[in-house]
């Protein structure tokens, strides 16, 4: 028997509102995908699906009805509700008609059945489908968790810095490889398990214990003990590891070896030391050229008017060779220092060698053997072969003076060696200056009373000297230091007591070709006519340029700073040559030179100075200066420059 | 808590977990027995911790369907959850473009692999009390172009962060927001000395705490944005009443919603 189409379609409306107001009053029974808002036209939904299966039961699908208020979120108490709202339904719009009853309930069952099971079905597949898709999530982020562990296991295993873990008693747990390298183990199995106290020097324990177990947080430098029992110093921070709990697991400890660091820290401090004597003694060095230039000018002069043969004469003759000492060790003062450039041409430090032990050879007693051992294919260096022959001397006599004890003479051997070299940043990365690359080293060795440790920390420093007041002047080493450091190079030294002593030079190897040596200067006081213009702020030097200058026949004009040059030099007209000092009060060399162009393109600046290697006087070369003259001044070299710059206007 | 300890902690099964506790009491499938066992304590303590969950996702639905109805086609959500059903993207016209944010990689990861498919969808690792991090980055220019009056959401987030948290994300979004832009945002109006002392400390033990606040002090914190209609409760939003069976404590009855203005 149907059900009749027009009572189902009156109490469609009824269904669909009892059906909505039981999804409402169990709302929070849904999912939260179930929006409140969806209700009404959900319950309306099932209720014109329940009436139509009432009258067609092939008409609909109640299963896929009950999957789909799954999929919704319909809960379980709400699709429960729902169909017995169905079945109260159908009794209620068939109550008296019995006959229509039975079919409607059956009806009803049937779609119900079909409606849960759908419902059921789908809550299981989607139960099943969220599982799947957790369980994916998870393990991509477990893989991707996996992966950056990994990366981090890598990196912490390959640090610079030694890593050691340990538990709160103290025990190794684990180690990475830099730790194994800087103890000098093979492996982690040697020391895992091992005490914390085995790794730190006998009386540095108590203090390694206390700090790194107890504090859980620390910073500073320990005396560690390798494998071989040989101590070195570490930077050591120290921190607690901590489980989730935050409760204390073990201790983390991570160390650089501090050897190194101590050592450039060292190399530092004493270049720093050497750069602050060098000012002081450049300073010295500078003020007695300035006295030594007037007092060996003004001898000059009054011997100039004096007899030969006169007592006078040779007193002065004194004064001068006096003045000649004294203006040597100034210029030792200035190789120290590094203020003399000096003239650098391509040499090989071979011809270096054999020219130097010529002149020396004969103050060599015969006692001391002497033995050359020269590279055939030594690289060339660019340096001043003078200042480089100075050094080989200052080495070699030291050398022989450390064979030698006061009167008498002891057996040994110098030998004297070269070489070339390659090195690498850890060879050369201790000296501040030096670059890796290829050197030419040059060896001084001999076999002599050696240096104690002591003293070869302070070796290079001005005065100091193991001669006593013997002899020596304590500035040969650091005339060696001044002129190896201003070439770039670099020296080491080896010795002990008792087994002699190796001084090892090394300067950078160029590629440059031998240049032709330039000619030697003429000789004789020279005159000239013309006007010069000599600017220097030191009085007695400006007094002593000019009479110089007067007594070979120019008109000297003269000026104390670069302000009063400028007053005096006007346009310029009639001036053939200016005489100019660099280092003056007011306005000094440089920038003086820099107005007189200004003033007249064409003036020609001789440049007197006792710094040449500081790069002015070089820089002023470059800029139109004619040429320049090293102080102390000597008179006749200065007279020629000045004759030949004359001639030249 | 870094990326790989929250992954860790989300992934490891032997510990309850808040994301997944949460999944549990709104009738999600995405959670553990530990999660279950943990989140039958909390009921005891919060009954009705199921229905406040609830109204905070339908709230959001619905201020998402007003804003949507008045055009609006660009939306930046924070704390966003599982895009899984009934969120932005699936309430909106088609070629809304919404970017979903949630500080738990795991759920980005998860919500990285439902969105992919969908060309207008971005889903990213932000904290919602750092959303300059969004918005600093190319992906706003990508996706909005130069349109800037946009659609935040800070849905269901505000308890778990503190008043400062609160009135700096408020005043960053303010500040890079066009004119006509919107928030919507809910929070629950309940004064924090009122509320007992071992409901705090549940969460603080899931390693999330709850910051109570008045409705009063909430409105202080998100300005200068306009409040629009008003702070509601849930119920006058979503046209629901909890029967009183369902009133098993203050919490959900106490929700507040507003859909902000600049």
């Amino acid at each position: 028997m149907s059900l009749p189409a027009s009572r189902l379609a009156e109490g469609q409306k009824a269904l669909a509102e009892s059906l909505t107001a039981r999804l409402r009053d169990l709302v929070f029974e849904n999912r939260y995908s179930l929006h409140p808002r969806r209700l009404a036209q959900l319950g309306t939904e099932l209720a014109v699906s329940f009436t139509r299966f009432l009258q067609d039961p092939a008409a609909g699908d109640p299963a896929a009805r009950g999957e789909a208020a799954a999929r919704e979120g319909v809960g379980p108490r709400s699709i429960l509700a729902v169909a017995e709202a169905m079945r109260g339904f159908c009794r209620t719009l068939f109550e008296g008609d019995p006959a229509r009853m039975g079919p409607a309930l059956d009806a009803a069952e049937r779609f119900c059945s079909a409606l849960l099971q759908g419902f059921m079905q789908m809550v299981e597949a989607l139960i099943l489908q969220d599982q799947e898709r957790l369980r994916r999530a998870l393990s991509s982020a477990l893989e991707k968790q996996s992966r950056d562990l990994l990366v981090k296991n890598h990196a912490v295993n390959t640090s610079i810095n030694g890593i050691l873990l340990t538990d709160l008693d103290g025990k190794v747990t684990w180690v990475n490889a830099s730790f194994l390298s800087l103890w000098g183990y093979g492996s982690a199995d040697e020391v895992v398990g091992m005490p914390l106290a085995d790794f730190w020097a006998e009386d540095e324990r108590p203090r390694a214990a206390e700090v790194l177990l107890s504090s859980g947080g620390w910073r500073g430098e320990l005396v560690a003990r390798r494998r071989d029992g040989g101590p070195f110093n570490v930077e050591v921070s120290a921190s607690i590891i901590r489980n989730e709990e935050g409760a204390a697991v073990g201790i983390m400890t991570s160390f650089v070896d501090a050897t190194e660091r101590k050592r450039l820290q060292a190399q530092v401090i004493q270049a720093q030391k050497m750069e602050a004597l060098g000012q002081l003694a450049g300073g010295i060095a500078h003020d007695f050229n300035n006295l030594l230039t007037a007092i060996g000018g003004y001898v000059q002069l009054v011997m100039e008017r004096t007899p030969r043969d006169s007592r006078m004469h040779k007193d002065l003759v004194q004064v001068q060779a006096a003045v000649d000492r004294g203006t040597g060790l100034t210029r030792q003062l200035r190789f120290f220092t590094r203020q003399t450039a000096g003239v650098r041409t391509v040499i090989s430090l071979n011809d270096t060698v054999r020219e130097t032990l010529e002149i020396l050879r004969h103050t060599f007693p015969p006692e001391i053997g002497v033995r050359l051992q020269l590279e055939p294919a030594l690289d060339l260096v660019e340096a001043d072969p003078n200042q480089l022959s100075q050094v080989l001397i200052n080495l070699c006599v030291n050398a022989r003076d450390a064979m030698t004890e006061p009167g008498q003479v002891r057996r040994g051997t110098l030998v004297i060696s070269t070489s070339n070299a390659i090195l690498a940043e850890e060879r050369v990365g201790k000296y501040c200056s030096a670059r890796p690359g290829r050197y030419v080293a040059v060896r001084v060795k001999d076999t002599g009373a050696g240096i104690p440790a002591e003293v070869q920390d302070r070796l290079f420093i001005p005065f100091v000297t193991t001669k006593g007041m013997r002899s020596g002047t304590g500035l040969g080493l650091a005339v060696v230091y001044g002129i190896v450091t201003n070439h770039e190079g670099f020296i080491d030294v080896r010795s002990a007591p008792g087994l002699g002593t190796e001084f090892e030079l090394m300067l950078p190897r160029t590629s440059r070709a031998r240049e032709t040596a330039p000619s030697a200067p003429a000789t004789g006081l020279a005159r000239g006519r013309g006007t010069v213009l000599v600017v220097d702020d030191e009085q007695q030097i400006r007094e002593i340029m000019s009479r110089v200058l007067v007594d070979c026949g120019y008109t000297v004009i003269t000026a104390g700073d670069g302000a009063e040059a400028l007053d005096r030099f006007g346009t310029g007209a009639g001036i053939d040559l200016v005489v100019l000092d660099l280092v003056m009060p007011n306005l000094g060399g440089k920038e003086c030179f820099a107005r007189l162009r200004e003033r007249r393109g064409d003036v020609r600046v001789l440049v007197t100075t006792g710094h040449t290697s500081d790069g002015t006087a070089r820089e002023m070369m470059q800029r139109g200066a004619v040429d320049i003259i090293e102080k102390p001044l000597d008179l006749k070299e200065f007279a020629r420059a000045v004759a030949r710059h004359v001639s030249a206007a | 808590m870094e990326d790989n300890e929250r992954i860790a902690s989300i992934a490891d099964a032997s510990k309850p977990n808040a994301g997944r506790i949460y999944d549990f009491v709104l009738g999600g499938n995405h959670n553990f027995e530990v999660d279950r066992v943990t989140a039958q304590q909390i009921l005891r303590m919060i009954p009705d911790y199921p229905q406040m969950a609830r109204l905070v996702r339908w709230f959001l639905g619905e201020a998402v369907r007003r804003v949507a109805e008045e055009g609006y086609r660009n939306f930046v959500d924070f704390a966003s959850g599982l895009p899984t059903v009934d969120h932005i993207h699936q309430v909106t016209p088609p070629g809304t473009r919404v970017i979903y944010s949630d500080v738990d990689p795991v759920t980005v990861a998860y919500g990285q692999e439902i969105i992919k498919e969908l060309p207008n969808v971005r889903y990213v690792v932000c904290d919602a009390a750092k959303p300059e991090s969004i918005l600093a980055s190319p992906l706003p220019g990508q996706l909005f172009g130069r349109d800037r009056r946009v659609v935040f959401g800070l849905n269901g987030v505000a308890f778990f962060l503190r008043d400062d948290q609160i009135a700096h994300t408020m005043k960053t979004l303010y500040e890079w927001a066009e004119k006509g832009s919107r928030l919507y945002i809910c929070d629950s109006d309940q004064e924090a000395t009122r509320v007992p002392r071992e409901q705090m400390e549940i969460w603080e033990r899931m390693g999330q705490p709850f910051y109570f606040r008045s409705t009063r002090r909430l409105q202080e914190l998100v300005a200068p944005w306009g409040v629009g209609q008003g702070f509601k409760p849930m119920g006058e939003w979503l046209g629901v009443s909890m029967r009183p069976e369902d009133k098993k404590s203050p919490y959900a009855d106490n929700l507040r919603g507003a859909i902000l203005e600049k």
